[in-house]
């Protein structure tokens, strides 16, 4: 599942990060080492967004790509930013149906991404989005 | 764009790649648990995932451009990621590379202004030796060079023409070059050479010679009224050394 490749990933980069911060009081400059090994790692893992389609809109944006494992690295953190905000909306919904519906204890049947959880989700990162419900 | 947004309320769009991006995330919710999602939702997402893109393509290569580069390497890419706010890797800054020590500004350039690239990059130093100049060395390898040339021309005479043999049994062992005698040997040293101008204490023995060639003779004999004349005896016998006739002009 590609979640828990993404997942495993960010495990990885959160526990790099935390031997870092046993290793930035005796060394400063080993920064470089996991970051590096985590570039490698980029060479087997395909992002969810196709290479193509990032490397479409970073050009648009005029980034030259001529490394693809930048181009996967820069997906890999679109997909980890896309899937914190679905998270949280699923936990926002979960929320919801478990306040609302509390004789269904049978897992429920349809989790479907609505407004109605994004926009709070949203809004914890300090993006307000306002649709329109119905269209005039 | 046009053709980025979706024709209102079918939820279709010509462009591929959006389409693409809607495909993955679709999958990205997949992978959460969603089965279906809000056909107003998934597009506020998709627009938020290229607008992300976007934003650090064109952070990261605003970072690249500003350390002097126009690749973008990890490094932009992670500072445009810190400047977006994913903390996880923002430990994680690795130096460039750099290969000896960059030039400083010259007086007139302030020190705002972004500092000279690696030395490597612009400045050539030729990889050649410098000649030797001391007058022994160069004394040395002209007498060298001389000896060089000297034998080399004389074995390919040797090789190629007549040869004299020292030694009567080892034919090929120092061979001379044969010398083909010629048959008045005092000749030479009687007539004078092309080249020089005769002096006037000459011309009493060139009466005795033989008729060699009308030139010098004439030349022999001019010497004695002086040289321009003999200068004019010469020039005029040799039809080659006749002075240029302009051609008379047409117009008057």
């Amino acid at each position: 599942m590609a979640s828990t490749e993404d997942d495993s990933k960010q495990q990885s980069i959160l526990q790099t990060q935390n031997s870092l911060d046993n290793q930035q009081q005796s060394v400063d400059k080993s920064a470089g080492v996991p970051l590096g090994d985590f570039v490698l790692q980029l060479e087997d893992y395909s992002p969810t967004i196709p290479d193509s389609v990032t490397g479409y809109y970073l050009n648009r944006a005029g980034f030259d790509a001529c490394d693809p494992r930048i181009t996967r690295l820069i997906s890999l953190a679109a997909q980890k930013f896309i899937s914190d905000i679905a998270n949280d909306a699923l936990q926002h919904s979960k929320m919801r149906s478990s306040g609302q519906s509390m004789k269904k204890h049978g897992k429920d049947k349809k989790m479907t991404l609505q407004m109605e959880d994004l926009t709070p989700a949203l809004a914890e990162y300090g993006i307000n989005v306002k649709k329109p419900a119905y269209f005039v | 764009m046009a053709t980025d947004h979706p024709v209102v309320g079918t939820g279709l769009t010509s462009n591929p790649w959006r389409r693409s991006l809607k495909m993955a995330v679709s999958a990205l919710l997949m992978d959460l648990g969603y089965q279906a999602a809000d056909c107003m939702a998934l597009e506020t997402l998709i627009e938020m995932t290229q607008a992300y893109i976007t934003e650090v393509g064109r952070s990261a290569s605003s970072f690249a451009e500003l350390s002097g580069r126009t690749q973008v390497m990890v490094s932009d890419c992670v500072m445009a990621l810190v400047e977006m706010g994913e903390e996880c890797l923002n430990k994680m800054v690795h130096k460039i590379l750099q290969v000896g020590e960059k030039k400083k500004h010259p007086a007139h350039i302030p020190e705002h202004l972004p500092a000279f690239p690696d030395p490597h990059t612009y400045i050539k130093t030729h990889c050649f030796k410098q000649p030797a100049n001391e007058y022994q060395l160069v004394r040395e390898k002209a007498a060298s060079q001389k000896r060089d040339v000297e034998v080399a021309l004389t074995r390919f005479i040797a090789k190629t023409g007549a040869t004299h043999s020292l030694f009567r049994d080892d034919k090929s062992a120092f061979p001379l070059i044969a010398c083909k005698p010629v048959p008045l040997p005092f000749l030479a040293g009687l007539l004078p050479a092309d080249s020089q101008m005769p002096v006037l204490d000459e011309s009493g023995s060139d009466g005795t010679g033989k008729q060699g060639r009308g030139s010098q003779l004439g030349l022999g004999i001019g010497a004695e009224t002086g040289a321009d004349a003999s200068m004019e005896a010469e020039t005029i016998d040799n039809p080659y050394l006749v002075p240029a006739r302009m051609a008379k002009s047409k117009w008057k």
